[in-house]
């Protein structure tokens, strides 16, 4: 153990799971302190700064993981047959969306705020374990609950749930789209209802 | 009026028709013109055909949505005791806002997804590159196939597909009258005791349609302690129940105005 550094340690693990790695997990299983294993981490990615290297290590889904730099991209796609594999249709997003922010949610509540049916999304979203069925709820007719996966969180690179726009960020998100929609409007007449100009976030 | 050449299909439910509506329209969403809205809702429905029955319900749904708001607008109702007047709208926007909400965290989830996309992990394998239409690829050989094929052999042809009509085992009002018996030996007996040692789901039901019938006769009470507890089955007394007894088809008891 004495002559290899942390940072090697850390490295050669982390390179060996696939799959995002704990900081616990991997201070469980070398000598390594947690807080330490957060210092190796950030000195390899110096190195690899540094060194002009083509990966990084993220924090993704709770762990560590390899990941390439977004700007070889185009290197990586041009292996294979299809470009962008495995994104997820409106629907779908519209769909995750929901439920990563309200869950554990069912499916009579999702209907209820996009205006469609989801079953087929729900069934698509499921087979690629974006969502999982977390149980049922206490209400008629028992209808089960759904709430995100890691792969989720893995997909979309989030470290977290808590890494997704805050609710309350949105406000603000959704009152600038609208502006901008009334900006194109606003030559052919004022909108009806409040004669009061200033609302603009208010305007659609 | 304009002429709307989409068709309803180009919308994903009411609430993309809605939003398309007010935007159209230039419709402040935080004092939406009710009548108008509902007025164009209304005439884009008439005019084009909804191919999809499960949509037209939807659709339909929010029409009659939107009339009901309409009309309470018009008509203002007594204001309940101590509650404040809500406007009637105000349901409806929040729905909207809340729908245009999640539709801005879909764009910023796309965004997302393409900028994890864009950074590979390790493993990348030809799988993921290919279509997401496929179905998931088993992994199989020839050999693999050589040997299903050998397992299906040595199971033998598959049996001729004969149906068999069963013969009713036993009818509901045999039922009751073997029940009749049982009680009048014991009094009182346990759902479960009814139906011990007799499998099938036949016998169950046929159990369950006799027990109702007999209950609906007054032959029978039906108790239980507690919720979802075990579920006696007691004998009746009384004149009306010795009437029902001896009134069914079959009855085993001749009519007598006596109590047993």
């Amino acid at each position: 153990m004495a002559e290899f550094s942390k940072e090697m340690i850390v490295e050669a693990m982390i390179f060996a799971l696939d799959e995002p790695v704990s900081a616990r997990k991997l201070a469980a299983a070398s000598e390594i302190a947690v807080e330490e294993v957060e210092q190796a981490v950030a000195s390899l990615n110096d190195t690899y700064q540094q060194g002009k290297r083509a990966f990084r290590i993220l924090k993704i889904a709770g762990g560590y993981q390899f990941r390439t730099i977004s700007e070889l991209a185009p290197y990586i796609q041009g292996l294979g047959k299809h470009v962008w594999a495995g994104r997820l249709s409106r629907a779908a997003l519209e769909t995750l969306a929901i439920i990563a922010y309200r869950q554990p949610t069912s499916r009579p509540e999702i209907e209820k705020v996009r205006g469609v049916n989801v079953s087929g999304v729900l069934k698509t979203l499921l087979e690629k374990k974006m969502i999982t069925i977390t149980g049922r709820a206490q209400v008629l007719g028992r209808p089960l609950l759904y709430g995100t996966t890691p792969q989720f969180l893995r997909h979309f690179g989030l470290e977290s749930l808590d890494h997704l726009p805050r609710e309350s960020e949105l406000q603000v998100i959704l009152a600038e789209s609208l502006v901008e929609s009334a900006a194109g409007s606003e030559d052919e007449g004022n909108g009806q209802g409040s004669g009061d100009s200033d609302k603009q976030q208010v305007l659609i | 009026m304009t002429d709307y050449q989409v068709s309803l299909d180009v919308f994903e439910g009411p609430m993309d028709l809605l939003v398309y509506l007010i935007r159209k329209n230039e419709i402040d969403i935080y004092d939406i013109p009710i009548a108008l809205i509902t007025d164009r809702y209304l005439s884009y429905i008439e005019q084009t055909e909804i191919m999809d029955l499960e949509k037209a319900g939807d659709f339909l749904l929010m029409a009659a949505t939107l009339l009901r708001i309409k009309s309470r607008m018009m008509l203002p109702g007594e204001p309940i005791e101590g509650e404040e007047y809500e406007d009637p709208r105000t349901e409806l926007v929040e729905k909207i806002i809340e729908y245009l909400q999640f539709k801005e965290i879909a764009e910023h989830m796309l965004a997302l997804e393409k900028s994890s996309l864009s950074q590979a992990e390790r493993g990348f394998s030809e799988l993921d590159l290919q279509s997401e239409d496929q179905d998931p690829q088993v992994e199989a050989t020839v050999n693999e196939l050589i040997l299903a094929f050998g397992q299906l052999m040595l199971k033998g042809p598959p049996p001729e597909p004969v149906h068999q009509v069963e013969r009713e085992q036993i009818s509901a009002t045999e039922r009751i009258r073997e029940i009749r018996r049982m009680l009048k030996k014991k009094g009182r007996l346990l759902f479960s005791d009814l139906v011990a040692g007799r499998p099938g789901r036949r016998f169950l039901v046929v159990t369950l349609v006799a027990l109702l019938e007999m209950a609906r006769r007054g032959e029978i009470i039906v108790e239980q302690d507690d919720l979802f507890s075990e579920v006696w089955i007691a004998r009746r007394r009384g004149r009306r129940a010795e009437a029902a007894r001896s009134k069914t088809a079959g009855g085993n008891s001749r009519s007598s105005g006596a109590e047993k």
